[in-house]
This record gives C-alpha cells, structure tokens and sequence, in this order.
C-alpha cells in the first residue's frame, strides 16, 4: 500500500491545478488493562489501520481517508480528496499558501527498553493486582481502580515534494484512582496523577518506575480524610500550584491559546479562539520575569515527542514565553505560510481518517530555584493546591476556573489543615502575571497527558507537560455560592 | 456502504466459525464528510470510511474484548481468538454469562437516499451563499457541516441478527461580527429537514441583536436558558448522574434517591431513541431493543439506565443502552428528551421583566461536586440582557458556577418549542431540549 500511496501522491501532484499532495497510512495498536474494586474490569485490546491523503487544488483543501484496503482502493481515495479540494476551491479559492519545507526520507522510532505489548498478560494483570491492594483496605472507599495502557503507532507519510518518512512509537502509562463516599458525598485522590496516571513515549520499563504499590495507601487515606475536612474558603490569598496541576494549568492558559490556528480563528465555532495577535509575538507580557515556557518535542520520553510532525517538519524546541514576554505559537506549514515563516512541526493527527492540526507537543514551564519546602516556608498565608479534578476556561482562553482534589493551608510558612473541594480562578495573563516563585528542577515532572480534545470531528492527541510547582499572589479561590 | 445481506452474512460466518458458546460481533460502518469553515472560508474539506468490528466473548471466563478494521475473514477469526483467549484468563463475572437474546425491534426509519448522496459539493455549494449573504451584513462564518451515513450489524451466537442504517446531518453556524457573535445549530438524519440559509440567518440575527455590551457583575440572576446552554447542562447532569456505572459506585446523585422529589415537579427527562427528534435506532450496541425510559418524572428521580453488564450486576435487565463496547463509560442515555412547556420562546421573553438570555455556553465542566450536580461554564456567542420583555443590550461573557439540581428547581417557564442538540463528546448523543426561565442562577465571574 505504502508504494501504491507513494505513487498516487505523485501522479495527482502533476495534475492541473494541484499545489500538493500527501499521504499517511497508520497502524495503532492499543491495550487497555483495568483493575476495579477487586476484579479485572477491562482488558482492551485493539487494532487500527487506515490511510488518509490531502490534496491542496488551487490553494484549497480536500482529504479523503479509508480503511479498507483492497485494491484499486487508493486510487479511488486519491480522486475523492482532489474532488473534494476543488469542491472547496469553488469557495475558498488561493486561501492556503503552504511555508517551504526540506523533504526528508528519513526514520525515527521512539526509544524503550521493554515493549508492553511483548510483556505476558499475567505479569501486567499481576502488577495491577499488586498496585490495587491497599486501595480499597477501608469501608469509606467505594471505588479503587488501577490502569495500565500501552499503545504503539506506526506512521509513514509520503508527500508529493518527495518526503519518505516511517515512524514508530511505543507510549506506556499507567495510574491508580480511589473515591471515597460518606452520606453521598464522594472524594477522589489518583496517583501518579489525575487522567489515568502519567504516560511517556517509553515502554514497560517506565511503567514500573512510577512507583504505584508504595503510594496507594497515601492516596487512600488522604481520600478517607477529605471527607472530614473543611471546604475551601472563597477569599483571595497566595496559590501555590503543585507540578501535577502545574502541567493542567500550562495545557490550558498557555499551550491552547498558543495554537496559531486558534489565533486566527479556525476553530473559533467549536474550541473557540483565543485572546493572543499574532502581532502580539516578542511585545506581550504573558506573566512575571519568572515564566518561561518552551515547546519540545524532542525532550526524551515526552509524551508529545516525535521524530516528525504529519507534515513531514522534523521535530522542534521553540521558545513560546521568554522571561514573561510571549515569544513564539504553534504553527503549522500552512499558518506559518501566512506570516512567511517556517513551521515549527506541530501538525499532528489523531489516526488515519483525520487531517492534521496544530497540537501541543510537551509545552514545558521551565523550572526556577525554588525548593518546594522554601516556596512554602516563605509563604505566610496561602494554600497549596495539588491534582485536578474539574476544568473549564473560556473561549478565548482568558477566564479559567479549575478545581483540584485535594489542598492544604498555608500558615505561617507551614503546611497546615487539609481542605476539599478547592476551586481557583483567574484571567490568563493576570494569573500568569501574579507568579512570583517557580519551583526548581525537583519538583520538575514531565506529565503526559493522553486525552487533548480539539478540532472537528474530534480527534484526541497525546500531549506533554513538564512543569515544575509555581506560587502566584492574590488569586481568588473557593466559589461564592 | 456494505449492506445488510454482505454484513449480517460476514459476521454469521464469523460467529459460527469460532464454535465458541458465547461470542458477540457488532460492525460499525459511517461514511462521513464534514466541512469546516472559519472566516468566510472552507479550511477544511474531509471524508472517511471506516468499518470497525468490536467482538466480545464469554467463554468460560470474563469479558474478553477487541476492536479490528476489517470485515475480513482472517481478521475476524484473529479478532475471536485474542478476545476468546484474553476472556478465559479472567474471573467470570457472576451473573453476567450471556449476551442478549432475540427480541423484537420496532421499524425505525432513518435512512434517507438524498442524505446519504448529499457531500462536499452540495455543503459547499450551500456555504457559498451563506458566506455571501454574511458579507453584505458585515459578518464573517465560522462552522462545520456534517453529513453521512452509518450502519450497524449486530450477531452473537444466541440468535441474534440485526441491522440497522441511518443517514444524518449537523451543522452549527457561528456569525462573527467585530464586536459580537451569535450561535445557531441543527441536528438531523433528513438532510430535507435543514433549511441552511435560515439556520445562518438565526446566528447572524444573534451577531447583530443588542446594543452595546454591559457588564454585569457576579451574583445572582433570571435567565432565559435556550435549548442549546440546557442541553450543555443536561449533557453533563445525565454523564455524572444517569447511567448504571455512576449509581452503583455511588456518585450518582440519584443514588439512594429513586422514588424521591429532586428537582422541580414541572421537569421530566427522559431518553427515548425511537423519537425522530434525535438519532433514532431500534436497538443498542448489544441487540436490546430501544424504549422510552423515564429518568426524572414530575421532579422525581425515576431510574438510570443500563446495558446487560451493569444490569446483572443488580439482578435487573437492560434498558437497552448499551454503548460502544470500547466505551468505559458503561451504559448512557444518548437520546435525551426534556418533556416541553406550554408557552411559546416569545411569550416566555415578552414576559420577562429582567433576565439574562444565554444562547449557549462554553467548556461546562460538571465535576466540581458531583454529589449536587456543581457545574461551571462560560457564556458565549450570544447573552443577551432583556429588559421589560425585551433584549436590550449584549452581555459581557459570565462564568456560572451551580448546582443543576438548584437551577431546575428554580424553573419559572418551559417552552413548547424543542431542538435536539448534538453531544460535543458522543457521536450519537443528541437531546433534544426546550428553552427555560430559570430565577436566580448564579454567577461568579466575568472577563470583562
């Protein structure tokens, strides 16, 4: 199939009108393991293949996909997507214009030590058992899950400039979730976070390295003790965010409104817009002299790391917010191509029968100086808020509201009494602004997160945060109800 | 598409090739195209075909579950052996041995031909006028419109062979202007029943209504809920509250309270997928037959629904929702109905002497306090102030932060006007919801 695709990218490239061409055909595999409340819940095991092609005609856009692979199959797929290029023409005529890009023939497979789907079943099954056990040792805990899942790709993507690249990735990741519930009300903890744990571009190896059997306890008793705790107060005090909500607060007030596309308006009607220019680039304050945050998609084991993008850009770093300056977006051939520059390969697509978009890579918040126990020490009054567990911000990225499962009191530079149910909100650049202290590369996690929704359909992509702990002033927490 | 005779025959030869007691194949088959567009312009053009086979086994074991691509021989044979071999290493699951047994299904017409041959050039053909008529009024388009067609064929090995196809558009305008914009949506599985240049012209309407913007500080208001913000709401009280998974882990809200008065006693929420208002199908994602199911009656929490798994759980049979088999979810009303009203929109506005009007809101998020139904959200694309029956001004965009449970216990007036809104995160999701006055919803912030 990969030759017949080659081949046809090239025929219909030298057909009239035709600006460019190019295909994909990827293969996924996924495994879903799940242990609930003492059994095995869940053992997924699916398989995924299919091809897809786009046809730029007359600077507008067609793609047509499949997954069915008889012969003749691509060829008829090919025709689709010019049809369906020149029925766009007839409308948005000459409205894409795509940056330069050095075609490359090239490979790249993502590095692991254990491959999960190679691991026999028992062992995994055998090591959710173990990370499950104490989680449910207590009558208040109604719900105790423990989830491993493995998923590799396989990409390859030709376009009629001539790039030939194959790519493998191997992802793994794994989690372990309580509820507890008394007289109705329900409290959650997860570890290593929220989202079904934290997930790599590694194998097995890192899976075991999470360290699930010695914090289950932890996350059961804490649960167990939100129950009794007091509510969040709403007041405005000192926030200190803790890296696994760190990374959630990136994803959301940074790596989102970053996306050049959102800037400029195409998914305005669904994920909505965003408050940045792009004039705004190297002039606007995101935050304090103390933010700087980077996309990178080539830090090891990110889960938004990758040799290429699916445009065939190879895999950047690119400085999105420098000392609190906005520095650079997410940008695309096409997007790029507006503003004569160059994309920095962030197009990614969820599968074979979706277009890429712009997508988060790792959008990193680069760690300060500060140790945790001194941002805190340093703290007379505030709270510390760890592991979301609710998110919304507006459509064009500005008012956020998140709640997290679990926080503490701050006073007198001391972690002190435990509160549920606490909630912060802000406006992105005023929150971004208020931050005074970054926390330094211990308390620096690269979360990865495999659950990115945007576009339409729908399409679901795997992303990464590294982020440290980070204190913000004045900020409004807990809800007027 | 493959057809009723070509799928149903595949998935018998499968069935009956596996020898095994218990074993279940469902192919799911869409042809889609969606176009996309954003400033007056088609950004995106895209069309798939996807045949996928989800095969579940019971073979003297657990559920054993996968997903292949193909309708091939070699690939369902392969696709029986890994699940059938997976299922065996797991603990049975007491109660639950079987799959579903044949039953009846009512006729359900959803299928039409002019739908299902309705692609890029038609939509694009539409949108060309649209934008057109958008530019005369100073406004940019921004949307998708989607149509195709989907077939599902379902065999298992106690008898069951069914087959179900059904076409369906959905389109969603937003009109953008410098200052404003206005939001309008329509969902359906006759593409006759779209009028595109009407749908447009009710989100430009919504761009242009208002004079300058006021803001409004947090506290407590009236609103005008239209159809779409209650159906954001709806979709994420049904998600924490009405499916067989939520109840039996006890975050439910209805948990422990069926039979009991929890909303107000004009609200009744049901789900009912042989309603033509949504995605009408004669029978879940396991063969059960589909049947109204009442949810909350007259305020009351009346039940939550369930698939053959989560039913055997509690010694009670499924009420035919089963979703996906790939779906953790578990079993979830997908076809929402909110009984209407008996005051038209306008009535219920000209009567108003000061509320806000919410078209729609944005990114709600409902896991705040599950326990009370806690939700927040953004207004977007249209808020409107009314004053003395009337919308007066456009509003600066509101953050709420509720309980869902207070809000529709504070319903002043329902509508007798319907509209079924899609899911954002279900293919198949649509509720299909009136407009409500609603005293004192709160508010706790603003970007303005």
């Amino acid at each position: 199939m990969r030759d017949i695709l080659r081949e046809e990218t090239k025929r219909v490239r030298r057909m009239r009108g035709v600006d460019y061409a190019d295909a994909r055909l990827v293969r996924r595999e996924y495994e879903g393991l799940k242990m609930k409340n003492g059994r095995i819940d869940c053992v997924r095991r699916e398989e995924d293949r299919g091809f897809g092609i786009r046809v730029l005609y007359q600077g507008a856009w067609g793609f047509a996909s499949s997954n069915r692979m008889e012969a003749g199959k691509a060829r008829r797929v090919v025709e689709l997507a010019l049809d369906i290029a020149r029925a766009s023409a007839r409308v948005s005529k000459g409205s894409v214009i795509l940056s330069p890009v050095e075609p490359v023939v090239d490979a790249y497979s993502s590095r692991w030590e254990i491959d999960p789907f190679r691991v026999p079943l028992e062992e995994k099954l055998s090591f959710l058992e173990k990370a499950f056990r104490p989680l449910m040792k207590a009558p208040e805990i109604k719900v105790a899950e423990s989830n491993l899942d493995s998923f590799r790709t396989e990409i390859w993507f030709g376009s009629s400039d001539g790039a030939d690249i194959t790519q493998e990735i191997l992802e793994s990741g794994a989690g372990i979730h309580v509820v507890a519930i008394r007289d109705g009300e329900p409290q959650m903890r997860s570890y290593p976070n929220a989202f079904g744990g934290n997930f790599a571009t590694r194998g097995y190896e890192f899976v075991l390295g999470l360290g699930l059997e010695k914090e289950g306890e932890r996350i059961r008793e804490e649960a167990i003790a939100l129950l009794s705790a007091p509510p969040c107060p709403h007041e405005r005090t000192t926030l200190i965010v803790a890296s696994d909500q760190m990374g959630l607060q990136v994803h959301e007030s940074c790596g989102h409104p970053v996306e050049l596309d959102r800037v400029l308006g195409s998914e305005i009607s669904l994920a909505g817009g965003s408050f940045l220019q792009p004039t705004d680039a190297g002039v606007l304050r995101y935050g304090s002299d103390h933010v700087n945050i980077v996309a990178d998609a080539t830090v090891e084991g990110g889960l938004g790391t990758f040799g290429f993008d699916d445009e065939g850009v190879r895999a950047k770093r690119t400085d999105i917010v420098r000392e609190g300056i906005l520095s650079g977006f997410l940008t695309s051939r096409e997007t790029a191509g507006v503003f004569g520059g160059e994309s920095n390969g962030t197009m990614r697509a969820d599968g074979w029968n979706r277009i890429p978009l712009i997508r988060m890579t790792n959008i990193n918040l680069e760690p300060g100086d500060w140790p945790l126990e001194e941002m805190i020490r340093e703290t007379d009054r505030g709270l510390l808020v760890s592991t979301n567990k609710s998110w919304s911000i507006d459509d064009r990225r500005l008012n956020f509201q998140f709640g997290t499962q679990i926080a503490w009191e701050i006073r007198r530079g001391k972690r002190s009494r435990m509160l549920k149910n606490p909630i912060y909100t802000g406006i992105t650049p005023e929150f971004w602004a208020k931050c005074d202290a970054v926390g330094d590369r211990d308390s620096w996690t690269l979360w990865g997160i495999p659950s990115c929704g945007k576009g339409d359909p729908i399409q679901t992509c795997h992303v990464g945060h590294g982020a440290p702990v980070a204190r913000f002033r004045d900020i409004e927490v807990g809800v007027a109800k | 598409m493959i057809g009723q005779d070509r799928s149903l025959k595949h998935l018998k030869a499968a069935v009956k090739r596996s020898n095994l007691d218990q074993v279940e194949l469902l192919m799911v088959a869409r042809e889609s195209g969606c176009t996309r567009f954003a400033n007056s312009l088609i950004h995106q053009n895209v069309f798939e075909e996807r045949v996928t086979v989800f095969i579940r086994t019971l073979d003297h074991g657990g559920v054993g579950l996968t997903k292949v691509p193909s309708l091939e021989e070699d690939m369902l044979s392969e696709g029986i052996r890994k699940a059938s071999e997976t299922g065996r290493r797991l603990t049975p699951e007491k109660g639950f041995e079987t799959f579903p047994a044949p039953q009846p299904y009512k006729d359900v017409a959803a299928f039409s031909e002019e739908t299902a041959k309705f692609r890029h050039l038609e939509r694009a053909d539409r949108l060309k006028d649209i934008f057109a008529e958008a530019a005369t009024a100073r406004l940019r388009m921004a949307g998708a419109f989607t149509t195709g067609a989907e077939e599902v064929a379902l065999v298992n090995s106690n008898g069951i062979e069914a087959y179900h196809r059904s076409t369906s558009f959905e389109v969603a305008f937003t009109a953008l202007s410098e200052r404003a914009s206005g939001f309008a949506c329509r969902v359906g599985t006759h593409i006759r029943d779209l009028n595109p240049q009407v749908l447009a012209q009710e989100a430009m309407g919504k761009a242009l209504a208002g004079s300058e913007p006021v803001v409004l500080p947090p506290g407590k208001y009236t609103v005008i809920l239209e159809p779409k913000a209650l159906a954001e709401l709806l979709e994420w009280t049904s998600y924490i509250a009405f499916g067989a998974r939520r109840y039996q882990e006890g975050t439910s809200f209805i948990a422990g309270k069926i039979g009991e008065q929890i909303v107000g006693e004009q609200i009744t929420l049901y789900d009912d997928a042989l309603e033509p208002g949504g995605f009408p199908r004669p029978f879940d994602y396991e063969g059960v037959p589909k049947h109204r199911f009442d949810l909350i009656r007259g305020g009351k929490a009346a039940g939550v629904v369930y698939d053959t798994r989560y039913g055997s759980r509690e010694g009670k049979n499924s009420t035919g929702h089963a979703t996906l088999p790939s779906s953790e979810e578990g079993p979830l009303p997908l076809n929402l109905y909110m009984e209407p009203g008996d005051r038209s929109r306008d009535e219920i506005l000209s009567s108003t002497e000061r509320a806000i009007l919410i078209t729609r809101f944005h990114y709600v998020n409902g896991l705040l306090e599950p326990e009370v139904a806690l939700m927040t959200g953004m207004t977007r694309d249209g808020t409107f102030l009314v004053e003395g029956g009337v919308i007066t001004h456009r509003v600066e965009d509101l953050r709420f932060t509720d309980s869902v449970l207070r809000i529709l216990n504070h319903v002043t007036a329902i509508s007798r006007e319907r509209e079924s809104i899609k899911s954002w995160w279900s293919e198949e999701g649509v509720y299909t919801i009136p407009a409500v006055r609603v005293e004192g919803m709160t508010f706790t912030g603003k970007t303005g």
